[in-house]
């Protein structure tokens, strides 16, 4: 057998060019070239763009080196910073901890309706981050139905970390679902019979096969906080963070020389969780074996039943804001005529557009939804094609980066292309890049998993 | 743990019993009334298709599944009921389960909790050395081969002094000649040990190689539980005769307490052969001679089908001139090649070869 194995070795290496190969090479090849190009247009442009922006002082622009030092000296952006920094912070931390309950729940017990939970927790994803801060005014604002239960005010720091918690909840959830998916049911047989309960199984298997994910989390969720600015513009009341400050300084002042500069801020913690997570990524060894069994959780009626209601008081929760969205979309006259109806559904009176408006996103999300799954499906599936060592290399540096762009994409995209879309009175484009990048992630992360399999 | 303890390197192995276990998985029957005694110090085999129920019995021990009806006695401690925990064996997987995030040496000491560190160290130095891999303390097991890797399973496995050891195809996963080496090794080590020992296998050659005692498993039963010998001799089920080894078979009509007829011919049996009036005939291809050169009951004309050259042997496919269309092997010397004469032979199918069952 082995001896067979080894026979066509020799006979590869003399290269054989039936036209067939070389048609599959060229467009392996051609592929790549063009997914780097159209990479390089989507990315690197809008970053020079932006680079150019900040540092050239044009009037009443507000860019350049000089106004780049004022900015960076005054007390007023240190102030944003800090505040940034703790709410993007606090988000993490509580967003985080709760979506690998959530996830661990779905993955690695038997609750029942795991369906119903995992629909009803992807709720936000379909919205936009300014919904959740509308909810809250409707629920805890001055007129809010359950105004003085949590807090007295929800403007401002908890306001912000409250929506941005909801928001950003589905994006840590799907990275820790996909993580804790795949596991070798034979390492928790082993860890048991050596006499493991199941915390020390927990610290020496999961933990280790789970931690990177959570960290890639982490960033996701300190980056979407830290550069969103939907939330803070409904609740944050006199809190200001950042992504607002350049969001005013775009759309209101049309200094986009001070916003491009912000933007460069923000892009700061992308470009640093990018650089962690792909040295975390040359530390970590293959997870899964091509063995592995699956893992099936066995039946826990303690086990079970907490997780059940950690599970069902987040759908609570969710549930709570987007019902009171949709409630008070229907209600007459908030909080004076409570009775329902259909009148803010007309969109012919709103100003900047209304149906075109709404129109136009329709399509926007449209055409975005198919280029970006074709390109991430050719992304993902190129670098996977048997080919030569170099390309097999590539394949390595390409992997090693997949979690770079998903939120290293988003960063880019938003500070500079937010404002803009949201310019056009249209966050569904905006919303379809997110998507889009967050695929890309999943994507990623799965072959990246799988690959050992196909040795 | 003391440090005599520590250099001791196994407890002195325990006998182990299963009695009447039996296991379902919704309707299928995995395991049907299992009763099983091993030896302290021997190694058992299980061996059977897959399907068979082996592993399930095996996990059954284990505690990683949990029976429906029996009992599990691990030296004159009931454990049926207990966590895998609490049981005292090690267990060796298929594909290693070596945790792939810590060196060789946390591996090895997982087991060891509560033990003080340097009893730890040595310990493991200890079971390194025993496996043949002294050195390899700080890798990862993604650095180490298939068949090292199994080796330090196996340290990892052994290093809490367990007194039962489970193998679960432990071979399986490395290629032939890994696995024959590895097969000795673990014989050798299982002796010099002298612990209880049960092994889950669908190769018969392991089996055959490595056992004390072999129990075939099929639908869940256990269909003979002998040592090798006496199951490649004397299969009790046509079942075992069909699964280890090559064999054929002849249905016959009995005709009289000594003979039997086969086709056209006339069949003696040996005294002790069973007392059925009808069913099949079991002969092993190596017992079955060619052109004899000394006189022997039932001879037989035969013509050679077909003969396919094996190195030191040669199997030959030939039919009975008195039962055409039933092809028969034979297993013949290559050096006896020349002096067959093919295709027309005689063959003699001796009667203490022929094995009845109804």
């Amino acid at each position: 057998m082995a001896a067979e194995m080894a026979l066509p070795v020799p006979g590869k290496v003399i290269p054989k060019t039936s036209s067939a190969e070389l048609g599959d090479r060229i467009f392996v090849v051609g592929g790549k070239l063009l997914l780097l190009l159209l990479l390089g247009v989507a990315v690197l442009m809008p970053l020079l763009a932006i680079f150019w922006r900040g540092f050239s002082a044009e009037d009443g622009q507000g860019g350049g080196w000089v106004a780049a030092r004022e900015l960076v000296t005054s007390d007023n952006f240190h102030w944003l910073v800090g505040n940034s920094l703790k709410v993007s912070l606090s988000v993490a931390a509580i967003v985080v901890p709760l979506a690998y309950l959530f996830a661990y729940a779905l993955q690695r017990t038997m609750i029942p309706g795991k369906r119903i939970w995992r629909g009803l927790s992807l709720l936000p994803l379909m919205a936009p981050s300014m919904l959740p801060g509308i909810a809250l005014v409707y629920l805890f604002g001055n007129q809010g139905m359950l105004r003085g239960l949590i807090c007295d005010n929800i403007y401002g720091f908890w306001g912000i970390v409250l929506g941005e918690a909801i928001y950003t909840f589905p994006h840590a959830l799907m990275i820790l679902l996909s993580a804790l998916s795949l596991a070798d049911a034979r390492l928790f047989d082993a860890a048991s019979s050596m006499g493991a309960g199941p915390f020390k199984a927990f610290r020496s298997i999961t933990w280790p096969g789970t931690r990177q994910a959570v960290f890639a989390a982490f960033c996701l969720v300190f980056t979407l906080t830290i550069t969103d600015f939907g939330v803070p513009v409904v609740v944050g009341g006199d809190y200001q963070v950042l992504a607002l400050e350049a969001y005013k300084a775009v759309v209101g002042q049309q200094q986009f020389g001070r916003g491009a500069l912000i933007g460069m801020v923000l892009l700061l913690p992308a470009l640093f969780s990018f650089a962690v997570d792909a040295w975390l990524r040359r530390q970590h060894g293959d997870s899964m074996s091509g063995r592995a069994q699956v893992f099936k959780p066995l039946p826990s009626t303690v086990r079970d039943r907490c997780y059940l209601a950690i599970v069902l008081l987040i759908c609570a929760t969710l549930l709570l804001v987007f019902g009171m969205a949709v409630y008070s979309s229907l209600v007459k006259f908030w909080p004076y005529n409570l009775s329902l109806s259909l009148n803010h559904y007309q969109f012919n009176d709103t100003a900047g557009g209304g149906w075109l408006a709404y129109r136009n996103s329709v399509t926007m999300a449209l055409c975005a939804a198919l280029i970006g799954s074709v390109l991430i499906f050719t992304g993902a599936y190129l670098p996977k094609r048997p080919e030569s060592g170099t390309a097999h290399a590539q394949l390595r540096t390409d992997g090693g980066t997949g979690s770079g762009p998903g939120p290293g994409l988003r960063v880019l995209f938003q500070p500079a292309g937010q404002p803009a879309a949201c310019a056009l009175r249209d966050d569904d484009a905006a919303g379809g890049v997110h998507h889009c990048s967050l695929f890309d992630h999943r994507v990623n992360d799965r072959d990246h998993r799988l690959a050992p399999t196909g040795q | 743990m003391n440090s005599s303890n520590a250099t001791a390197l196994t407890q002195p192995g325990v006998p182990m019993k299963v009695r009447n276990v039996s296991k379902r998985f919704g309707a299928f029957n995995a395991l049907d009334d299992v009763s099983l005694e091993v030896a302290a110090g021997e190694l058992v085999c299980l061996l059977g298709p897959s399907g068979c129920g082996k592993t399930t019995l095996l996990r059954c021990i284990a505690g990683l599944e949990r029976q429906d009806n029996g009992v599990l006695y691990l030296g004159d401690r009931d454990v049926s009921d207990l966590a895998p925990q609490a049981r005292d064996y090690g267990i060796l997987f298929q594909s290693y389960a070596l945790f792939p995030n810590l060196t060789v040496e946390a591996n090895i000491a997982y087991g060891l909790a509560g033990s003080s560190r340097d009893v730890v160290r040595k310990r493991v130095a200890a079971m390194l050395e025993l496996v043949g891999l002294t050195g390899s303390e700080k890798k990862f097991p993604g650095q180490l081969s298939g068949g090292q890797q199994q080796r330090v399973a196996l340290a990892r496995a052994l290093a809490p002094s367990p007194s039962l050891l489970l193998l679960d195809e432990p071979m399986s996963a490395l290629d032939a000649r890994v696995r024959e080496h590895l097969c000795t090794e673990l014989r050798q080590l299982q002796r010099s040990l002298g612990i209880t020992t049960l092994m889950v296998t669908h190769n018969q050659d392991e089996a055959m190689l490595m056992a004390d005692r072999i129990a075939v498993m099929n639908n869940g039963k256990v269909e003979q539980y002998a040592t090798p010998q006496e199951i490649y001799d004397r299969p009790a089920t046509p079942f075992v005769a069909e699964f280890v080894g090559q064999g054929n078979w002849l249905p016959f009509e009995r005709n009289s307490a000594t003979h039997a007829r086969v086709g056209g011919m006339n069949m003696r049996l040996a005294d002790d052969a069973g007392r059925a009036a009808s069913g099949r005939l079991f002969c092993r291809p190596e017992a079955i001679s060619v052109n004899p050169l000394l006189h022997q009951e039932n001879l037989f004309p035969a013509r050679v089908r077909e003969i396919t050259f094996l190195g030191n042997r040669c199997r030959m496919s030939f039919e009975l001139n008195h039962l055409p269309g039933h092809a028969l092997t034979a297993e013949v010397g290559s050096q006896d090649l020349p002096r067959l004469g093919a295709p027309d032979i005689v063959v003699a199918l001796p009667p203490s070869s022929l094995q009845v069952f109804a």
